[in-house]
């Protein structure tokens, strides 16, 4: 995105804010002084009539941030960066190789029923999780718990292994506290807002609630979280002032919104991505050097410019972005280079067309991507046929299967997470299926290593691996576009849609 | 005198028992099409609801508790056998009774098509009426090409148009029309402005052309010629003798307009977001919600069977000539 001309204050803020020029405390975007009063309204798909009140049911952009807006989790993520920012918990600190973690939780946070939040509370939450019949996406975080032991505000957790990024896992939205007990889900949490109407699929509607412990917080006197799946219906009803904030914004179409009085946009740096997956596991791409030749044959810049209009950042077939602290710049790039590609081609052994499967299903971006690809692979003689499957049915039927075809991964709450649940040999979600011995050890040592240091070390081992051998090709983060109107002040972009879940305790109107 | 047998003394009767029993019929094919027509999309409620955390552990235990192990024409019976007691079972997505999900939706749907019903029927009668009346003059070229043109577009192109157009130009309505943030009765006028409009404007054409035709056809007649001839004005044939006549055609033609509305709210609830039984059944197909997309169908095709009973109904209570048993044969 070109920042030298016409750039709004707001813009200079957010794009700054992406480069990590600004450590992003809170009231970092200040424009005005807080002030209390107003009614919010949010936009953002992944709703459904089907959707419930039960946090393990939480899986989509709407439920992190409705989750984001009635409850808290433990600990709290902040900024471009990832920071860690206290939520339920006030401090907490690690021992014994990452394998012991104590919580020293707020004693003055109480529930929308009035009751305060205690360990038993925090115990039964993470519990749950982990029930015989939870499809929770957090399951495996709460399944990696040993036990857990309360003194009075403390809590103290067992896992079974070392982990460092634990604190950082239990951010992820569905791990919200909810009342001990509680089996009627029916959205009672601690939250800055609670529910005063849930149509599923709809819209739900909330009003603060006057004990939240956060002082500083919950400036507007209502909240609206409105269902809206469809973008071009997000970004109409922004343009019309219907809604004031509209998550992931077609990049196509955002920067003429941008022209609009009154409203701007956010970009966020989000570890989201849409790639391509060659199974190392079967002909033809059991081959290292066909994989590496498809690798240098793809124009990431084009892709860049073409596909997100120049919004993103370049990959290099690794899930971790260059943004990211644990981002490896030291190992070597993968760009286009035919002439390499040609030649490693060759050497592959293997001739004829390969077949690409792609669809809507894996985003917009994966489709004009494979064609883009298409043009780049045959200036290096590599002649790729595209099959385009219908959306239905996508996930169960090409996704981890064919041999090659395009995928897509939202943003983890740790780049441990992305790369084990991903990457490593023995997850159900490697769908690459590639299998690196020195890589799985690399991530288990790097989960127990106490040491910064040590860590991003090992880290940059394991992204050297994946990025020279793996099976995933990863061109470009595209970066997600959120409209937010001018009269919001106070908003904080991360990583993470709708100021990483917690816009509507963040901003107030000016 | 001939003593008219039982079967033409009744023809009344006649009539609701043959088209009770087709419609029941018909019903009934419906929901097994739309049974099996869900059915066959690749995926299933387990998939959809796991997405791309779907493992083959987790998807074998939520097919068991959904019964979605079980075999398509087996499921399809259980179904029907609950059904025909009033048990629409509950939703496959939120394991909420199916009744609770659907009746606040019909509701809306209903609420959305009589409101535009009672903007739509006056304009168009009234517009058909007219046009009859001013035959070949430019009022009824003008009303013939405005109402081809928007009978040629397709019904979610002319929602986009009004939401650009009033919503993000104007600002007048909102561009989402989902229940008022907040908000009275009063806030509904201002939801339902833009699909009430949309409505009006895609199934008044239909309507306009019928009706027009159906008076045209009575003024085609001999005894409109007759009345012509006595030097009768052609403003009081159309109003005292063609209208008179042309009424049970024209209010097939309404209650048939109604059914057409109810097919048309589907497009137009999607387009506005608006929380109807149409978006409802989208919405659900998307996530195989086999349970609460079979009730749709039902109340879709159970209405639009009922309204076209209705239709033929009222034509023959108002027509006595069709009411009577065939005389003299």
């Amino acid at each position: 995105m070109d920042h030298r001309t016409g750039m709004s204050r707001r813009q200079f803020i957010a794009s700054t804010a992406a480069l990590g020029l600004f450590a992003a405390t809170a009231r970092a975007f200040a424009q005005s002084a807080p002030k209390k009063g107003g009614t919010l309204a949010i936009g953002i798909e992944g709703a459904s009539t089907g959707d419930t009140l039960d946090p393990r049911t939480f899986n989509s952009p709407y439920w992190s941030v409705a989750a984001g807006t009635i409850f808290n989790t433990l600990v709290e993520v902040q900024g471009p960066a990832n920071e860690l920012k206290p939520g339920l918990a006030k401090s907490w600190e690690g021992s014994n190789g990452g394998k012991t973690w104590v919580f020293d939780l707020v004693d003055n946070a109480t529930f929308h029923n009035s009751k305060p939040v205690t360990t038993a509370d925090v115990i039964y939450s993470l519990q749950i999780h982990n029930a015989e019949d939870s499809r929770s996406n957090s399951r495996a975080i709460a399944a990696g718990i040993a036990s857990m032991t309360a003194d009075g505000f403390k809590l103290t957790v067992e896992l079974t292994e070392g982990n460092y990024f634990f604190p950082a896992m239990l951010s992820n939205y569905p791990l919200c506290i909810i009342p001990e007990g509680t089996t009627t889900f029916d959205g009672v949490g601690s939250g800055p807002y609670k529910i005063a109407r849930f149509s599923p699929g709809e819209v739900l509607e909330l009003t603060r609630h006057d004990g939240y412990f956060k002082t500083d917080a919950a400036w507007v006197d209502q909240v609206v979280i409105l269902a809206a799946n469809d973008p071009a219906a997000r970004a109409s009803a922004f343009q019309s002032g219907q809604i004031h904030i509209a998550s992931m914004l077609d990049t196509r179409t955002a920067e003429l919104i941008k022209t609009l009085p009154g409203k701007a946009l956010v970009t966020l740096s989000s570890s989201q991505f849409v790639g391509f997956n060659m199974r190392a596991d079967m002909a033809p791409f059991d081959n290292a050097d066909l994989r590496m030749a498809m690798k240098l044959a793809i124009d990431r810049e084009d892709v860049l410019k073409r596909v997100y209009g120049g919004m993103g950042r370049i990959g290099n077939d690794t899930p971790i972005p260059p943004n990211d602290p644990l981002f490896a710049a030291g190992i070597p790039q993968n760009s286009y280079n035919p002439e390499k590609a040609a030649e490693l081609f060759k050497k592959s052994g293997f001739t004829g067309p390969l077949q690409l499967h792609t669809s809507d299903a894996a985003t917009v971006p994966a489709v004009d991507m494979a064609a883009l690809f298409k043009e780049h692979a045959a200036k290096a003689g590599i002649e790729i046929e595209i099959i385009r499957d219908p959306a239905d049915g996508y996930w169960s039927n090409v996704w981890a299967q064919a041999p090659f075809h395009a995928t897509v991964w939202g943003a983890r709450p740790t780049a441990d997470m992305i790369l084990t649940t991903a990457y490593s040999s023995a997850s159900p979600g490697n769908d690459t299926h590639w299998a690196n011995a020195d890589f799985d050890a690399a991530i288990a040592a790097a989960r127990g290593a106490p040491d910064e240091a040590k860590r991003l070390e090992i880290y940059a081992q394991a992204q050297a691996l994946l990025s020279s051998d793996g099976g995933v090709i990863i061109p470009v983060f595209g970066d997600v576009v959120e409209g937010v109107a001018t009269m919001v002040q106070g908003y904080v972009p991360g990583t993470q849609p709708v100021g990483n879940y917690r816009a509507a305790e963040q901003v107030w109107f000016a | 005198m001939n003593l008219p047998s039982r079967k033409q003394l009744s023809p009344m009767r006649d009539f609701i028992v043959s088209r009770g029993v087709s419609g029941a019929v018909s019903l009934l094919l419906v929901t097994f099409l739309v049974f099996v027509g869900t059915a066959l999309l690749p995926g299933d409620t387990a998939s959809a609801l796991l997405g791309q955390n779907a493992t083959p552990e987790a998807l074998a235990a939520l097919r068991r508790d959904l019964g979605l192990d079980q075999p398509l024409l087996l499921r399809y019976l259980g179904w029907f056998a609950h059904a025909v007691r009033g048990d629409f079972g509950t939703s496959l997505a939120s394991g909420r009774a199916v009744s609770e999900v659907l009746l606040p939706r019909l509701g809306n749907s209903l609420l959305l098509a009589s409101v535009a019903a009672v903007f739509l029927l006056p304009v168009a009668v009234g517009g058909g009426i007219a046009a009859a009346i001013w035959q070949d003059s430019w009022f009824d070229r003008l009303l013939g090409f405005t109402s081809m043109l928007f009978l040629a577009m397709p019904a979610f192109l002319v929602g986009y148009i009004l939401i650009y157009v009033f919503a993000v130009r104007m600002g007048w309505f909102p561009s989402m029309s989902v229940a008022p943030f907040f908000g009275g009765a009063a806030a509904w006028i201002n939801i339902l402005a833009l699909p009430v409009i949309s409505l009006v404007i895609i199934g008044q054409a239909h309507t306009m052309k019928l009706t027009r035709t159906a008076i045209l056809a009575v003024l085609a007649t001999d005894y409109v010629l007759m009345a012509e001839v006595k030097g009768i004005s052609r403003r009081r044939i159309i109003l005292r003798h063609a209208l008179p006549n042309a009424l049970s055609a024209i209010l097939s033609i309404s209650i048939l307009t109604v059914a057409y509305l109810i097919v048309d709210v589907v497009v137009i609830e999607m387009v506005f977001s608006y929380p109807g039984l149409g978006k409802l059944m989208v919405d659900s197909v998307s996530y195989r919600d086999l349970t609460v997309v079979q009730a749709c169908g039902l109340l879709f095709a159970l209405i639009f069977i009922g309204m076209n009973f209705l239709a033929d109904f009222l034509a023959l209570l108002v027509n006595p000539r069709q009411r009577e048993p065939a005389r003299g044969a």
